[in-house]
């Protein structure tokens, strides 16, 4: 599906829907020819937008849980001990290693910054981790590592553009509504695209992160609020109760029916069908958020403390929507943007955030593994860049942002457990083997979804859009 | 939706035997081999170009000699992976209606002409359908000719109520009273409805309803986008859009004032307001960034802007490398964006331009010498403020400060105040709320003997470990507010004439403690600009008082009174008195300053009460030519950090293609560009302008890709009437106005859009315009008309933008959270288009409903239909607002007596008619449910509905406001028919 002719097709699909829809609920539309809608169309998927559907080939997983580590955590005190680093503390890099490269803070004479972490290596991948994440430990065999990260931009508002949509500036689809486009999702009664967010305060650039660009809206991620409803206008207004909601619901339909008998407006049939999942999602959101019905066991697993925003209690989320079938899970977490500043130093910040997320993190691995869910699901790890080897020296230590080689990983179906891919140089600079651009990581995603990233396409403006733009290439060494 | 759209057309409603190069062919070339046999050099393969006939022929593609052995149809019939074109790597094989297509083009000589939208614009003749009683005007000839040609009649005219519905939501954006339907409805003159559609267009909320559409496209948000998205003055630009439509400026004067206002002789005001069209682009205001790269963004921004608004074509595909489809080249990108590279603003401000509320609509002369005034007024106060504050000269007076011999310190009930070793008295902590401190004493020891003429008094505060956060103060912050200080000498009042200070909070002046308001005090705490200042509150302070007249106090008591009368617990901690005898300045001067100062304060008070906004200034960003313009370079790749200094600057112009003359336009100024831009020789901008009218007025353009004129659009499904409209609107001198009236009073617009079985088989998409369209009002108008119809709306125009209330949690996802001091008063119920806009967290109504975040230009908005919608509707607490405001609105009409009667109007209200038999039963049925319910728990009603009315029966009004519910939450409220 999605090949440029089919993409115009897409757009009859509602049409299709409807008429599926009609026949669902027993509505007639007298004599219209509905087939006529889908002369050219005969191969086109009968669905709503989020219908869930087939992609370009079979898929290795169904959902993405992507854990966004916002402000760029840094690979040389988590993932990257570089000895000969620490043995040139203080020194300025040769200019060999610096020349063309480009920093927000930085004068690339700066000197380089030791790491005064302790690093061990675990499981029989025989990964180093330092010890800020003690919990990753247990799932170390679990995941594949990804240490030749590479992306273009180095400002945190475009770069976390460009890790969510390829492209440095707004107006893109991000990841998340490029597959709800491409694949619809299982869940009716829950957005196929869920964003949570916890930490201080919300992800540099905001929406633009998970809007659906020029794609439909119904694509966009929809952002669930950490406390009270998480959705807006979940709760009916006062007075109303949840009978009183239905009936509502009926009589609106009611009317809409009867409109629909005088202008046989199929357009009708879809705002109907919308009211009343709608009201089903009144139900189900606030059922899917009841995260006090798990077990003790699970609650501490993730670390989750009652009544309290968290990102183990989205983590835990997380689980809970693709449980129910929701597509695509993005979560944020601010801030490891370590600069050295004050609260953001790569001593006690640094510790803090890893606490924040570290178990929960682990937990979710483990606790899909257990549930079976982790084969048909796909959790991403990582920030929009990684940091530098130079340190930047504030209130306390730290590090500038770095473009050219920083770590990330994946875990689930379709990918090798417990292998690590690529490597940098001593000083972790760049990546010496194992690169993975921004755009081949998009590539790879769309791949384990069954969506083939060079076909999934939208026309606007004139031109077929794609995800990777005109680049990116399948990691095939990492798949399983 | 090129493809599917030609083959459409092509395959059944457009079947003509030779395929035309235009309409059939281009966009199969267009779209399976341009890519790589196509105008970008860098990307050709084997050298072949088949967007152009001689390289095709040269190159052996095509064969004239033997037309049905050309290679080109060897090469798309093969099925040989090695040779058959498109290759299968490429992922976009021909279909078998394709191939046959470019078939008999090749076999019939294979022609090629120039593309459609290229070509210049020539007038067609009306058809001669136009005598057809149906035809109303030109309009109706071509879609009836058209119609003819398929065997297809028009759909009957709509009714009045339809009609009248219609042209409110399409011209206004809101909806008729049932006072204006009841007048149309018995107006029997013949031309009942051109007088309502000339009615409407002089409304001010014409330029409201089609400004927002222009807005659109100029991306226009209240903040500056990226990731802090900070707020932005760009209001004014908005009311002179607004302004200008509904003056009908011209459109190539609306053009020319927004490209290059600023460039005009004598430029007025509102012509460098309206630069601001080009300022919308965002700034990246995150730290660490590089002003010259957001620069670029900006620049590129606008090329591509300029060419999606004007031009219809997706120009910004030449910024990386020469257009793939387009004959756009990578130079000719970077040609374009030299018109723009004179602009001052580098990713900041920049200039700017004052602009005061309601300025750009055009201001009386009294409001204008009003004004004047104020400015000379207001530049009076601060001298004058400076010499009060100078005048009561205490701080400069070299006082001989002494210490007074303390007779006695307590507070009420005689709660002692603790004497510390330097004299100083201190409160403990625990002293009763608002108490007084009483204090005797005599003069100082050393004095004792002689007489001593007090003329003065200082208090100091001071601070102390005891004190919360040192003081001076009890207050939780060392705050305090002395609300006032009487002094007696034997027992006997004397007055103060003047206070100073040497640090007093906003609005708690040191005069409060010596005037007769027994509330107003002195405190200290400090504003933002006073921290910045270095003034701190938690430190120690000292005040002056100067007495109206010297006393002698030789063997004589003093008393004085410390009054604490507003917030409890905000009494002085530790102070200390000091007394002295030096001469105080004259007082008659600083009195005749003090009275001019009030003067003058209470007309600046007095002017700016009766100025919009009141008279002050707001800094709009605005477009001004750098002294000297930086060389414009192609960016190898699009990248900014490699200019192609090798291959030399380049001018400003535009793509060869798009000039239709055989002279090259002058282009050196922007004034040069926009005059080409709306010349009559300009291919482009009159047809993509009337086409995006005309969408916005069927739901779709004539050209359905409006945004693309170029090789991959689709073709207009009336090419002559797409023509005319566009040379008729020259012709008229740019006027919209008149564009509008030509399309609302064609009887192609006032058909009914009721679906036609008959259309169905031969035209389910309605491209033939066999009737109007349905289709959901955009999402400012879904709230525009909840306002209209619950007789809530605020009807004024412009100024700054406006906080409705909103969910809260919407700032939960921002790198920043932003300021709402939601609305209480009139503002609350502005049009949508007033709301502020934050692209990084839009108004959440606007997003739900489609409206983009306006980071890029938007010339068409999607149109969904999702659950999120619905949820908004039923629950948000705005709508629940809207629908308690209708059913108030009914409740309290009298012409209404019974609740049948009331329901059925809140039905007319909303939906500009009747309900039918069956309609009635479903909302009577409905009412009669929930007013039982209310009935059996009416605590549900109390929550549900507010009324600040007496006597109003809750029950009763809850029913109506249920019902109000379901009324705003049809289908049919939320559509245009």
């Amino acid at each position: 599906m999605m090949t440029t002719e089919q993409n115009h097709l897409s757009e009859l699909q509602r049409d299709a829907s409807r008429r599926q829809f009609l026949q669902q609920s027993g509505l007639t539309l007298g004599s219209i020819a509905l087939t006529n809608m889908l002369a050219e169309s005969s191969a086109a998927p009968v669905a709503e937008p989020m219908q869930p559907r087939g992609g370009h080939f079979p898929a290795k997983i169904k959902n993405v849980i992507y854990l966004f580590m916002a402000g760029g955590p840094s690979q040389l005190e988590l993932f990257e001990p570089k000895p000969v680093l620490n043995k040139f503390h203080q020194k300025t890099p040769p200019e060999s290693l610096t020349k063309g490269r480009r920093f927000a803070f930085l004068k690339p004479d700066t000197k380089l910054l030791g790491c005064e972490r302790k690093f061990q290596k675990y499981g029989e991948c025989g990964m180093d981790l330092s010890d800020l994440l003690p919990h990753h430990q247990n799932i170390v065999d679990d995941v594949c590592w990804l240490r030749g990260i590479k992306t273009d931009v180095f400002n945190h508002g475009p770069a976390k553009l460009f890790m969510n949509c390829g492209f440095q500036s707004p107006g893109r689809p991000s990841l998340g509504s490029w597959a709800t486009y491409g694949l619809g999702s299982e869940s009716q009664n829950l957005p196929g695209f869920v964003v949570l967010q916890s930490g201080p305060r919300g992800p540099r650039a905001g929406n633009t992160l998970w809007s659906s660009g020029f794609l439909p809206t119904t694509y966009q991620g929809v952002p669930f609020r950490s406390t009270g409803s998480p959705i807006l206008n979940l709760d009916n207004p006062p007075g109303i109760t949840r009978d009183a909601q239905a009936d509502f619901t009926n009589t609106v339909g009611q009317l809409n029916k009867l409109r629909m008998d005088v202008t046989s407006d199929p357009e009708i049939a879809t705002r109907i069908n919308a009211y009343e999942t709608a009201f089903a999602m009144q139900s189900s959101a606030p059922e899917l958020t009841r995260v006090e019905d798990e077990s003790q066991a699970t609650l501490q697993q993730y670390g989750i403390e009652a009544g309290k925003p968290s990102f183990a209690k989205n983590c835990l989320l997380a689980r809970r929507l693709v449980e129910r079938g929701t597509r695509f899970v993005q979560l944020y977490h601010t801030d490891w943007d370590h600069h050295g500043g004050k609260g953001a130093d790569l001593r006690e910040a640094i510790n803090k955030v890893c606490k924040e997320t570290d178990q929960a993190a682990a937990a979710l691995i483990i606790d899909l593994k257990a549930r079976g869910l982790l084969d048909e699901t796909l959790v991403i790890w990582g920030g929009e860049f990684g940091r530098t080897p130079m340190g930047e020296v504030r209130e306390s230590i730290g590090r500038d942002h770095h473009i050219d080689a920083f770590t990330m990983w994946m875990a689930g179906g379709g990918i090798k457990p417990g292998h690590i891919h690529g490597s940098t140089d001593e000083l972790g600079f760049g990546v010496d083997t194992g690169e993975v651009h921004v755009h081949d990581l998009h590539a790879t995603i769309l791949h384990l979804m069954g969506l083939d990233h060079k076909r999934l396409t939208y026309r606007f403006q004139g031109r077929d859009f794609r995800l990777t733009d005109v680049h990116g290439n399948v990691v095939k060494e990492i798949l399983a | 939706m090129a493809v599917l759209l030609s083959t459409f057309f092509s395959a059944s409603l457009f079947a003509e035997d030779a395929p035309d190069f235009g309409r059939d062919i281009r966009p199969i070339l267009s779209n399976h081999c341009f890519q790589c046999h196509g105008a970008d050099e860098a990307a050709r393969e084997a050298d072949l170009r088949l967007d152009d006939r001689e390289i095709a022929i040269e190159m052996g593609a095509i064969n004239l000699d033997e037309l049905s052995e050309s290679e080109l149809l060897e090469r798309i019939q093969s099925h040989d992976e090695s040779t058959q074109m498109p290759p299968k790597e490429a992922n976009k094989p021909l279909t078998a209606t394709q191939i046959s297509t470019l078939e008999k083009w090749v076999k019939s000589g294979a022609d090629y002409s120039e593309h459609w939208a290229f070509l210049r614009i020539e007038k067609p003749t009306v058809p001669a359908t136009s005598d057809d009683p149906w035809c109303r005007n030109e309009i109706d000839s071509f879609v009836l000719r058209k119609l003819r040609r398929e065997r297809l009649t028009p759909a009957p005219e709509a009714n009045r109520e339809v009609l009248i519905r219609r042209l409110y939501q399409d011209l206004l954006g809101l909806l008729p009273d049932p006072s204006e339907v009841d007048a149309f409805l018995s107006d029997s003159s013949p031309d009942a409805y051109e007088k309502l559609v000339d009615r409407l267009l002089t409304s001010p909320h014409y330029g409201e309803r089609w400004g927002r559409h222009w807005l659109d496209q100029a991306r226009y948000a209240d903040s500056s986008g990226y990731t802090i998205d900070g707020p932005r003055i760009m209001w004014p630009y908005r009311d002179w859009v607004i302004s200008a439509i509904n003056a009908d400026m011209p459109f190539d004067q609306f053009t020319l004032e927004q490209l290059a206002g600023d460039l005009l002789p004598e430029a007025t005001k509102n012509q460098i307001v309206a630069t601001a069209f080009h300022r919308n682009t965002m700034i990246n205001q995150e730290g660490g960034v590089k002003a010259d790269q957001f620069r670029n963004e900006a620049l590129i921004d606008r090329t591509n802007t300029t060419g999606a608004v004007w031009l219809g074509l997706t120009v910004g595909c030449a910024q990386c490398h020469s257009h793939k489809f387009d004959p756009i080249s990578h130079d000719e990108y970077y040609s374009m964006y030299a018109i723009f590279n004179g602009a001052a603003d580098s990713n900041n401000v920049g200039p700017t331009v004052e602009v005061h509320e309601d300025e750009i609509f055009g201001w009386s002369e009294e409001q204008k010498q009003q004004l004047a005034e104020l400015k000379q007024l207001r530049t009076q106060v601060p001298p004058l403020e400076k010499q009060v504050k100078d005048v009561t000269g205490l701080s400069t007076v070299d006082w001989n400060w002494q210490t007074p011999t303390l007779l006695s310190h307590i507070a009420d009930e005689n709660v002692p105040l603790k004497k510390l070793e330097d004299g100083s008295l201190l409160a403990a902590s625990d002293v009763a709320p608002n108490t007084s401190y009483h204090l005797e004493m005599q003069s100082p020891e050393k004095e004792k003997t002689t007489a001593f003429q007090l003329t003065a008094i200082r208090l100091r505060v001071l601070t102390d470990p005891s004190l919360p956060k040192n003081g001076p103060g009890l207050a939780s912050n060392g705050n305090f507010v002395l609300t006032n200080l009487n002094l007696k000498v034997a027992g006997e009042d004397r007055n103060f004439s003047v206070a100073w200070a040497d640090h007093s909070q906003p609005k708690f002046s040191i005069d409060g403690v010596i005037d007769e308001d027994i509330k107003s005090g002195w405190a200290i705490n400090v504003d933002g600009t006073q921290a910045k200042a270095g003034k701190k509150m938690n430190a120690q302070h000292e005040a002056i008082l100067a007495l109206a007249e010297p006393i002698d106090i030789h063997e004589k008591t003093v008393q004085i009174v410390m009054e604490h009368n507003t917030n409890a617990n905000y009494q002085v901690g530790r102070f200390a008195f000091d007394l002295s005898t030096t001469q105080v300045p004259a007082a008659e001067e600083q009195g005749k300053v003090k009275a001019e100062l009030a003067a003058i304060k209470k007309k600046v008070s007095e002017l700016e009460a009766v100025l919009p906004g009141k008279g002050k200034a707001a800094k709009q960003m605005v477009i001004k030519e750098q002294k000297e313009t930086p060389k414009t370079f192609r960016l190898i790749r699009g990248d900014f950090l490699s200019p192609d200094e090798e291959a030399g600057p380049l001018l400003p112009t535009v793509p060869a293609s798009l000039i239709t003359t055989t002279e090259v336009p002058k282009l050196e100024t922007r004034i040069d560009f926009s005059n080409w831009l709306t010349s009559r020789e300009n291919p482009l901008t009159a047809r993509v302008t009337v086409n995006r009218v005309w969408g916005k007025y069927f739901g779709r353009g004539l050209v359905e890709t409006e945004n693309d004129f170029g090789f991959q659009g689709t073709v207009p499904s009336h090419p002559d009437l797409l023509d005319w409209l566009a040379v008729n609107l020259m012709e008229n001198g740019w006027s919209m106005k008149s564009l509008h009236r030509k399309i609302v009073t064609s009887a192609t617009y006032r058909q009914a859009s009721d679906f036609r079985p008959e259309l169905m088989q031969q035209d389910p998409g309605n491209y033939l315009l066999g009737r109007q369209s349905r289709f959901r009002v955009e999402a400012e108008i879904v709230r525009d008309q909840a306002l209209a119809a619950s007789g809530l709306l605020t009807p004024k125009l412009g100024g700054p933008s406006v906080h409705p209330p909103q969910p809260d949690g919407v700032y939960n996802f921002t790198q920043n959270k932003k300021s709402w001091p939601t609305e209480t008063g009139a503002n609350r119920y502005r049009r949508t288009m007033y709301t502020m806009f934050y692209r990084s967290a839009p108004y959440p109504l606007l997003t739900t409903f489609d409206a983009p975040d306006f980071s890029t230009t938007c010339t068409r908005r999607a149109r969904s239909n999702t659950p999120l919608q619905s949820l908004t509707m039923a629950n948000d607490v705005v709508f629940h607002e809207f629908a308690q405001g209708l059913a108030k609105r009914v409740n309290i009409d009298e012409s209404f007596k019974t609740d049948q009667e009331k329901c059925f109007q809140m039905f007319r209200l909303a939906m500009t008619r009747s309900p039918n038999e069956l309609e009635r039963k479903v909302l009577m049925n409905f009412h009669q449910r929930e007013f039982e319910r209310f009935q059996t728990t009416p605590s549900a009603a109390n929550e549900f509905v507010k009324s600040d009315l007496e006597g109003t029966d809750r029950i009763r009004l809850a029913a109506l406001t249920s019902l109000a519910r379901v009324i705003l939450n049809a289908d049919e409220f939320m559509t245009r028919n």
